[in-house]
């Protein structure tokens, strides 16, 4: 494993703190694939996701019920505990019930590093960015709505900052992206070979950096590495081809990798946030860069959304192409307990797996601990046995 | 409290006669939906937070699956066998849906599982031609009813309304904003049209919007009147009595309903009459009720305590009738609001006072994140801002194989104390 | 040719002996040693009881939540993979298998073949395991072993609503106080842990024949609560207990090879 990834996969706060002194720029934290943090890039700002910790709560269980997502309860934990205080903003979307109600709980529990300033009762230099994302992503008047949301954004981020976005910032953005894009493309087609040219976990680790480097540095490091492993023959070790779906896989429950690997199986494709669904849809460059970029944020298909067809099947679409041409020979849907809408949409994305893939599903209810994670061990293991024969 | 009763689950105790014939409302609005199905009318199934008055206007009959799940947690199907809401949802959930999922989600999508539609309280839902859901409120009915249209075989509409947070002072939304929600009325219309072949009539719509503006009008009178001292109506009847005005908006017998309901208010108010006999303290609840267990309500009564206030399923004021540009108004009253709980928090002190709240008991309903996540920081602002001591009662909303009535008669008997020692102190309990 | 199973539990280890055509040994010991320890010992115990010695054995296949510690097993299968091998062995018209230890219920569904097809494990909590029941008889003072010849005495039952274990001594406690019997509070716990299992049963369809195995399923007032609320015959094999054991000695003759990184 590349040594810069491993080192922002394992120990991301330190990796991006080195970055931000090194550089002198500024970092936003933000929620969500389906967050336009194109253009955070574009105004010279590096945006990394914000993931939890895994251990138990210290100050968001007072504040958050128990019955609600670990894994949010446990990112405003660290923002709460001062692990994030090296943020100089953060961008919470309309994703789901929870996150983004992260919107007033960071806001109002998250000690900020920087002042408001308040003119006639409002901060002109918000540090919590909400971003008002529809719901429905398809629809004869999303785009132009959406752009106007993202309009006002960049607005805010403008004044915030102190400097213009331009369309050309933005441009260079959506190029940088596309680039990065094209090399975890590359990346995730290696794993179509049998055995995979490289192991989920490694995958992950490359993803999951993704989230957490400029993305024109990551582009750059990642095609030589894949070069690299190409002219290796690099593979991964084999096993039966697990098709993983999920949420945000971070270093807290990543570890399901490890597990399915040691069980005799191989991560070959997935449905993750931090897996396809943060770099599968790719950024139009001959449209104006801003609509190019409201098109990529809307065409996340995120499981909380639906789109405008009269029996809405854009779930199935996205693990359909994400799963064909793999050779899947079954799937695990790790899901953390109390999820809505991955728990409501599961029967159905199961059902159709059995039926139009004849592939066989595991179900893994997460607590967003690595305890949690070992738990599922034996039954991986019964899982992959049970494909094996 | 040694004379206190056990929670055992039951139905209220409402103090108002409209309240207590509110279910035979309800079973002949079930029976008009399933006459409407015979005749080979158009019916729909749809949410809260949709503005009905679009479908009465159109013609169709709405049923409701939150409110069906609601229906079947009361019911039996026999005196011996388990409440309808646990028989769907024991389905639900061997078909693979977690028990973590909303209890209205489960037992309507038990219904459905269930194969046959009629085997349920009131002859079930009528089966829908089209779903209409909407993002207010929550995501799950946006999960919940593509799921639905996915097992059902039926075309789904889905509402997008911006989720809104506002920091300050509530605003009117922003123009981009209701031009992308009126967008979707205009879709919505077109969706049922083509359905239906029933083509939308502005002045029909009219007619349904002045009967829904009206109903609106008393709803709003009734919550004003209901701040009087004695409590003139309280939480069971309040709950007993939301379905016209959520469901029904748009219908002349929706405004006969509250029309009574007020003049029955007016008439306790004037008599000097509260829900009970000696008021000593007045609660708040807040979010959804224990539907199957309404009982609840009447619990503190032998110590004095009613339930004043319950801000779940309450109008909100809506801008003026626009006949000219009925969807423009439409979008208009749907998008002033939004959940945040920068405004949820204040406004709900704000009731606390003006309705003269000793002490809340907030529903802490494990399968409804929606409105049960504000529920710590409630219980803080309570406390905090006015000295109001609250309780958190663990349930979900229709399920009760979740629901501990040890934990929760200790929980509520313990909360009492604190109550009445206040009172027997002399500090004010009425703010 | 011999093949050897050990099932490694959490409270006891089960050995069973596999000539490749029926069970020919097994031995059940309840033991707090340390999972190799205890499997070294219970298979010394199985040699000595059917007459042969180590090199007779052709392969030794572990399973069980401790199977990875047996360090002289050939190899190891999942509980999942060796109750369905085991369970159908014996009855050959297997369908659903329901293993309800004393830590977890477990219910596989089986193929019309006989190859397992899916499995569900009940993840949350402890309600509808023979934990449940246990903690009924602490609560009750009664030995675990009359639970279910006194839950058969009782004439109905007493409504045990919460299934949650950690209700458990109040709502027996408040049982008791309203003057319930002792035989009808048992017969209650039976339904209320028979009602989570059922529920187990029905993700996997309650395609028959339904064989109970496991320790739990020994408790006659289990097994009849069961078939009272599924409507359906249970099979129960002559010794449930083994029956997983069994399957792991079945899997080692079916000479399995496993991809990836393996035991052996």
């Amino acid at each position: 494993m590349h040594e810069i990834f491993a080192r922002f996969a394992e120990n991301r706060h330190e990796a991006v703190k080195k970055w931000k002194q090194e550089t002198g720029k500024k970092v936003f934290g933000y929620f969500c694939c389906l967050t336009p943090e194109e253009i955070l890039y574009a105004a010279d700002i590096l945006p990394v996701r914000i993931t939890g910790t895994g251990e138990p709560l210290q100050k968001a269980d007072l504040h958050v019920p128990p019955n609600s997502c670990a894994f949010a309860r446990s990112c405003l934990d660290a923002g709460m505990r001062g692990m994030y205080d090296y943020l100089d903003g953060v961008v919470v979307p309309n994703s789901c019930d929870i996150i983004f109600n992260m919107e007033f709980f960071w806001r109002t529990l998250v000690p900020r590093p920087t002042k408001p300033a308040m003119i006639a009762g409002v901060d002109i230099k918000p540090y919590v960015h909400y971003i008002n994302y529809p719901e429905k992503i398809t629809g004869r008047e999303v785009v132009p709505y959406y752009v106007e949301v993202l309009k006002n954004f960049k607005q805010d981020l403008e004044r915030s900052l102190n400097r213009p976005i331009t369309d050309d910032d933005l441009a260079r953005a959506v190029s940088a992206y596309n680039q990065d894009k094209s090399q975890m493309k590359r990346m995730y087609e290696m794993r179509k070979s049998d055995p995979a040219g490289l192991s989920g976990y490694e995958a992950w680790q490359i993803t999951y950096s993704s989230l957490l480097i400029p993305k024109d540095k990551h582009a750059g490091i990642l095609k030589g590495y894949l070069d690299e492993l190409e002219s290796n023959g690099h593979k991964a070790p084999e096993g039966v081809r697990i098709y993983l779906s999920g949420s945000a896989m971070d270093q807290v429950n990543a570890d399901i990798y490890k597990i399915i690997e040691e069980s005799g199986g191989q991560v070959v494709s997935d449905d993750l946030c931090v897996g396809t669904r943060s770099f599968w849809y790719p950024l139009n460059e001959e449209l104006p860069p801003l609509e190019a970029i409201a098109r990529r944020s809307l065409g996340t298909v995120c499981p909380r959304s639906t789109v405008t067809a009269r029996i809405p099947e854009n779930r199935w679409a996205h693990l359909l192409n994400t799963a064909k041409d793999f050779n899947i020979e079954g799937a695990i849907f790790y899901v953390l307990k109390c999820c809505d809408a991955r728990l409501g949409e599961f029967p159905h994305l199961r059902d159709k797996l059995k039926t139009e893939l004849d592939i066989p599903v595991l179900f893994l209810e997460g607590d967003y601990t690595s305890e949690g994670v070992e738990q599922m061990r034996s039954r991986v293991e019964a899982f992959i046995e049970m494909i094996e024969g | 409290m040694e004379e206190e009763k056990q929670v055992v689950t039951k139905g209220s105790q409402k103090s108002l006669e409209v309240a207590r014939n509110a279910w035979k409302f309800i079973v002949q609005d079930y029976a008009e939906g399933h006459a409407h199905k015979k005749a080979g009318k158009p019916v729909v199934w749809s949410c809260a937070l949709v503005e009905k008055e679009l479908y009465h206007a159109m013609g169709l009959h709405p049923f409701y699956p939150e409110q069906f799940a609601a229906l079947c947690a009361v019911r039996r199907k026999t005196p011996d066998s388990v409440k309808e809401a646990v028989r769907f949802a024991r389905i639900a959930e061997q078909a693979g849906y977690s028990s973590d999922l909303c209890g209205y989600e489960r037992v309507s999508t038990g219904f459905v599982l269930n194969g046959d539609l009629e085997d349920a309280p009131l002859g079930g839902m009528a089966p829908p031609d089209m779903l209409v859901t909407t993002s207010s409120v929550c995501d799950v009915r946006l999960k919940w009813f593509e799921d639905m249209a996915q097992r059902l075989n039926v075309p789904l509409f889905t509402l997008d309304r911006p989720e809104r947070r506002f920091d300050g002072i509530m605003q009117y939304p922003k123009p981009h904003e209701t031009r992308y929600y009126r967008s979707q009325l205009e879709d919505l219309l077109s969706f049922i049209t083509e359905i239906t072949g029933t083509k939308y009539d502005p002045d029909r719509l009219n007619e349904c919007l002045d009967w829904g503006y009206k109903t609106n009008e008393l709803r709003l009178e009734i919550l004003e009147l209901r701040k009087a001292v004695p409590s003139p109506m309280g939480c069971a009847d309040g709950f007993a009595t939301m379905y016209p005005g959520m469901y029904c908006s748009g219908t002349k017998k929706a405004y006969e309903f509250y029309r009574a309901l007020r003049d029955e208010v007016r008439g306790k108010i004037k008599a000097g009459k509260g829900q009970i006999e000696k008021e000593k303290f007045r609660l708040l609840w807040y979010g959804i009720p224990t539907w199957f267990n309404m009982g609840i309500f009447n619990y503190f009564e032998p110590v004095g305590g009613v339930f004043a206030y319950e801000p779940a399923y309450n109008p909100h004021p809506w801008p003026p009738r626009n006949p000219k540009d009925p969807l423009e108004e439409i979008a208009l009253r749907t998008m002033t609001i939004g959940s945040t709980m920068s405004t949820t928090i204040p406004a709900l002190l704000e009731q606390c006072r003006e309705y003269r709240i000793a002490g809340g008991v907030l529903a802490y309903l494990i399968t409804c994140r929606a409105i049960y996540l504000p529920s710590l920081e409630i219980r803080r602002a309570l406390e905090k801002e006015l000295g109001i001591p609250s309780v958190l009662i663990e349930c979900d909303l229709v399920d009760e194989r979740t629901f501990s009535e040890g934990q929760v008669k200790t929980r509520m008997d313990a909360f009492a104390e604190q109550i009445l020692k206040k009172h027997e102190s002399g500090k004010s309990l009425n703010n | 040719m011999l093949y050897a199973g050990i099932d490694v539990g959490a409270q006891s280890v089960k050995a069973a002996l596999f000539d490749g055509q029926k069970m020919v040994g097994s031995v059940c010991t309840v033991t707090e040693e340390a999972a190799d320890e205890a499997a070294r010992a219970v298979y010394a115990d199985l040699l000595q009881g059917v007459g042969i010695q180590r090199q007779d054995v052709e392969k030794v296949w572990a399973t069980g939540w401790g199977a990875a510690d047996v360090s002289f097993a050939d190899g190891k299968s999942s509980e999942q993979l060796c109750a369905a091998r085991g369970a159908r062995w014996l009855l050959p018209a297997a369908r659903t298998v329901v293993d309800i230890g004393a830590e977890g219920c477990r219910v596989m569904k089986l193929t019309p073949e006989g190859t397992l097809e899916d499995f569900a494990n009940n993840s949350k909590c402890a309600s509808g395991t023979g934990s449940f029941i246990e903690l009924g008889a602490v609560y009750l003072k009664v030995p675990i072993e009359e639970m279910g010849p006194l839950s058969l005495a009782a004439e109905g039952a007493a409504e045990v609503s919460s299934t949650c274990a950690v209700f458990a001594e109040s709502v027996i406690i408040s049982k008791i106080h309203e003057g319930e019997t002792r035989a009808r509070i048992a017969a209650g716990i039976h339904r209320a842990a028979a009602t989570r299992i059922v529920e187990l049963i029905g993700r996997m369809g309650f395609i028959e024949d339904i064989i109970l195995i496991g320790g739990a399923a020994m408790n006659p007032g289990l097994a009849k609560a069961l078939e009272e609320m599924t409507g359906v015959p249970l099979r129960v094999p002559e010794n449930p207990r083994v029956v997983v054991a069994l399957g792991a000695a079945i899997q080692a003759s079916l000479k399995r090879s496993r991809r990836g990184k393996s035991a052996s």
